[in-house]
């Protein structure tokens, strides 16, 4: 025993676990996170940065530092919050300074301080699409910066990381559901490859193509995507000290920019893992988890609705040097955006707002009434002051006189205040008649959302049937997006009113969060028969939408029942009163006449 | 700055190139809308262009890119004693970027010397700056309201007007709009969308072959700049070269009757309202047959220019399935077989 242990223990058939693997024994996707700190640390600016999903919470914290840590000590790296303002941002004249020293002082902006750097976006998912412009265009001005974004989503629609900074940073790290004991780091022996080294590895074209087609999969329409997984396998190659990418190299990197969860083909993983055991101790190991497909990480909100087993089977293809096509993919690329992609949300604010959030300063008041900004005004008349005095011949100012200041450099805040109104509508789509009746009802939202300029408002589309209520459009002003989500409507199957009308409410709650009005228009015979518990139960399935109805009321949520029975009987009638709803008949559903009736509900002053 | 990627390197987008060029050689054609998905190089292209541009006859540090022979009133560098010899300069591309206050936009106080010498300066904004060039506004979908009324006057007129603050200012401020956006972001404004001359939708390339190209030209470019512009000089110079050429032939163009009749039909059929839809035709036509080097517009150039010209001027149908550009095409393609002739 004592004459054999040692010598099993050299032989790496006998010792499974390489060494390297005891100091992320833990999990699989912490040292995914470490990963992509060190591929961001090796080429910030041109990776783009990281969108890191989690919330506040000491593994961020630990995972930070271990990301600032490995970059170099020289790096500038400024945090903001969304609440920074575009002047702050982009800098310009600094007009207490330049008075008080007169002579110009100019004030930088942050982002050209951080040039080179590293911005860190706190709370990233409430900056606004306006601000992440600005940042997106400093981003791209060579040479730029890394960005990592905090992202605090938590599954809530209403506030996304914009696209704009979204698609710019390659990588992407989740670091929710990870234990504070697997959240250990040792960047101290961590050696980044140099740019040149990075740049001298070559991709194969079979592999080239598995990326693009992978990120076309996963990532939508956006060229940004392949540009970065090849970065990243590129790093990954270096830092082992190969001169080629091999498809780990390539399975790392498109699930680190991609989120994809490929495996690579058996063979060429064991010959992989063989060359790297003999490397120092960093890159391989997260070449490990490939092995393991199901790591915890994955959220089946966030992870792509595609067939593991296509796209394994591609990237095998792709290894054995396959040709692909990528009109295979292509369907499933559409979809995907539609998916994934942000609602953006613009210009929706109503002019003259007395409440809300500050939106820039205006020379005339927004509204009657309206009582000016002390500091923005006396911004503006400071210029002026040496002007004026030379005017009335007096001497140059010095503290302690007054300052003169005219009507004109009154200057006002401007509010922006989400008004609009958001027409939920829960569409009965079981039975024989399912197919027209959701088409008519896709017609009127399409006709309620042409109309929207004039009114600004939301639409959004509940379907019910079998057993369960599916959101088919989140609320939304995009008549594209509408177009775009609303191709294929499903339909057929028994009647869970219930909880549709839970799923609408849902939706209700949410709009009125955001300051909306909801409106929720149901179109239904009335007649549920599953209950919410998912059993067709017919007596069980009223007691549960007559206890929906009732909740609805309570809400005070402003509806209104759109009976579509052939010949109306009383079932809906009474779910309308419970509801405090108002019911309409209409046994020919057309989406004209929906949409005029519904455009009356918005546009009634509640 | 270092060298923005090369126009003729852009990996297909034929439409938007296309539109780009005849914007270039037309500059009163009224701008270019592009809408399309993130990341699939519509920055890119507009930024490229910029290296297209023939060279304009400038005098050094003009702020106002007055021309020579007629400088404006207020450009105290123009109008001085002795002003500065002109040079040939590249064409001016002004980036707007989104979070502009209408003081950066239009010209406001000179702090600078307000501050210091308390003296009364009109510093000019970016419209002064973009004054006989390109003005590109990123996200345009996302743009304040009332910056982008300012935008439409001024672009409309072709003068900037700044009565404020003490100031009263007229300047010359003619450019060539050019915007982007995502119409998943929110859509663009009717009225706005209608100043557009050409409007092209973008996708990024949907054959593989052509994607993994885009990414290979891509990370040659950012491995050695100068070397990839280099190597693509040749190319982007016969570009340059044609649109210059075109530049010069675009007044001599013949427009037959036959090809004038077509283009008013195809707006009777589509129902485009007012003759901004018909002018924008033959224009379009006009430069599309310039930079193919004839002297005479065809049928052909007509038909090719029509969805761009046309597609976001179409009243919306929300009830139609087909896009505006395939209803352009369709009518496109009656009236110009005779099926229908006279609608």
């Amino acid at each position: 025993m004592l004459e054999t242990g040692p010598a099993d223990f050299l032989t790496p058939a006998a010792e499974p676990a390489p060494p390297a693997n005891h100091m992320s024994a833990g999990d699989p996707a912490w040292s995914d996170a470490l990963c992509a700190a060190r591929l961001f640390a090796a080429a910030p600016a041109a990776i783009g940065g990281i969108h890191v999903i989690a919330r506040a919470s000491p593994v961020r914290n630990r995972w930070l530092e271990a990301a600032r840590a490995l970059l170099p000590k020289d790096t500038e790296v400024k945090r903001i919050t969304p609440a920074v303002s575009a002047g702050r941002l982009t800098g310009g004249i600094d007009i207490a300074a330049t008075l008080a020293g007169g002579t110009p002082v100019h004030e930088t902006g942050l982002l050209e301080t951080v040039t080179g750097g590293c911005l860190i976006v706190a709370m990233a998912e409430r900056v606004t699409p306006g601000t992440a412009g600005i940042i997106a265009r400093a981003h791209d001005t060579a040479p730029g910066f890394g960005i990592i974004a905090l992202d605090e989503n938590d599954g809530d629609e209403d506030h996304t990381l914009p696209g704009a900074i979204a698609d710019r940073l390659g990588l992407r790290v989740r670091l929710d559901g990870i234990a504070i004991r697997d959240a250990l780091s040792d960047m101290s022996a961590t050696l980044l490859p140099d740019e040149g080294a990075i740049r001298s590895v070559a991709i194969p074209d079979p592999l080239a193509e598995t990326i693009v087609a992978v990120a076309a999969m996963l990532r939508g329409a956006s060229m940004r995507a392949p540009a970065q997984a090849m970065l990243a396998a590129r790093i990954l190659a270096a830092s082992a000290g190969r001169s080629e990418t091999s498809p780990e190299d390539v399975a790392t990197a498109l699930r680190l920019t991609c989120g994809a969860m490929i495996e690579a083909p058996a063979e060429e993983a064991e010959s992989g893992s063989a060359d790297t055991e003999s490397e120092d101790d960093t890159p391989p190991r997260e070449e490990r988890q490939h092995d393991q497909p199901d790591t915890p990480d994955r959220d089946p909100e966030t992870d792509p609705a595609f067939d593991p087993d296509q796209l394994k089977e591609l990237a095998i293809a792709a290894t054995q040097g396959a040709k692909l096509d990528l009109d295979l993919f292509h369907q499933a690329n559409m979809t995907r955006t539609r998916a994934q992609s942000a609602a953006g949300k613009s210009g929706a604010v109503r002019q003259g707002a007395r409440r809300g959030r500050p939106a820039g300063l205006v020379a005339r008041p927004p509204f009657p009434g309206a009582r000016p900004n002390v500091v923005a005004t006396l911004r503006t008349a400071a210029p002026w002051q040496m002007i004026r005095r030379k005017a009335r011949g007096l001497p140059a100012w010095t503290p302690g006189e007054p300052l003169s200041v005219r009507p004109s450099d009154f200057r006002y805040v401007r509010y922006a205040h989400n008004t609009e109104s958001t027409a939920i509508f829960a569409v009965d789509a079981s039975g024989s008649t399912a197919l027209e009746r959701l088409g008519e009802a896709k017609g009127c939202v399409e006709l309620l959302l042409a109309d929207c300029y004039v009114r600004r408002d939301q639409v959004a589309l509940v379907a019910f049937r079998g057993d369960g209520a599916e959101v088919l459009l989140e609320p939304t002003r995009s008549l594209v997006r509408a177009k775009r989500s609303l191709t294929a409507l499903p339909g057929g199957g028994p009647t869970p009113l219930a909880a549709g009308l839970g799923q609408a409410l849902d939706l209700a709650d949410r709009a009125r969060r955001r300051g909306q009005s909801p409106l929720i228009v149901l179109l239904t015979d009335g007649k549920g028969n599953v209950a919410l518990d998912g059993t067709q139960d017919r007596q069980a399935a009223r007691a549960d939408a007559q206890e929906m109805a009732r909740h609805a009321a309570l809400l005070g949520v402003r509806s209104v029942i759109i009976d579509i029975a052939r010949r109306p009987r009383d079932t809906a009638r009474t779910l309308a009163d419970a509801m405090h709803a108002d019911y309409v008949t209409l046994p020919r559903a057309d989406a004209g006449a929906m949409s005029g009736i519904v455009a009356d509900y918005l546009k009634a002053p509640r | 700055m270092s060298a923005p990627f090369p126009f003729a390197a852009i990996v297909g987008q034929e439409e938007m190139k296309q539109a780009l060029l005849m914007a270039a050689v037309d500059p009163l054609l009224g701008g270019v809308l592009v809408f399309g998905d993130r990341g699939t190089g519509k920055s890119t292209a507009v930024r490229a262009l910029a290296a297209l541009l023939p060279k304009i006859e400038l005098r050094e540090g003009c702020r106002y890119n007055c021309e020579p022979g007629k400088p404006v009133d207020i450009c105290p560098l123009c109008t001085g004693g002795k002003p500065p010899r002109t040079r040939m300069q590249p064409a001016p591309v002004i980036d707007l970027p989104l979070g502009a206050t209408e003081d950066r936009v239009c010209g406001a106080l000179d702090l600078e010397r307000a501050l210091v010498s308390g003296e009364k300066a009109f510093e000019p904004g970016l419209l002064a700056r973009a004054n006989r060039g390109f003005l590109y506004i990123d996200e345009v979908n996302l743009l304040e309201d009332h910056l982008v009324d300012l935008l439409l006057d001024v672009a409309a007129s072709g003068v900037n007007l700044v009565e404020r603050e003490g100031l009263s200012v007229r300047h010359p401020a003619r450019f060539v709009l050019i915007g982007s956006g995502n119409p998943e972001e929110g859509e663009l404004r009717p009225q706005l969308l209608d100043r557009f001359g050409l409007s092209v939708d973008v996708a990024s390339p949907d054959t593989l072959k052509e994607r993994v190209e885009v990414v290979r030209r891509r990370e040659a470019y950012e491995r050695d700049r100068d070397g990839f512009v280099r190597a693509w000089s040749r190319k982007d110079g016969a570009i340059r070269r044609k649109v210059a050429k075109a530049r010069t032939t675009l007044d001599q163009i013949e427009t037959p009757d036959a090809v004038l009749e077509l283009a008013s039909n195809i707006c009777l059929r589509l129902g485009v309202d007012g003759l901004r839809g018909e002018l924008t035709l033959m224009r379009a036509a006009r430069a599309r047959a310039a930079l193919a080097g004839r002297n005479e517009v065809t049928k052909a150039d007509l038909v090719a220019i029509a969805p761009m010209a046309l597609r976001h001027r179409l009243r919306r149908d929300p009830l139609d399935e087909a896009g505006s550009a395939v209803r352009v095409e369709r009518a496109v393609g009656e009236v110009a077989n005779g099926v229908a002739g006279h609608a």
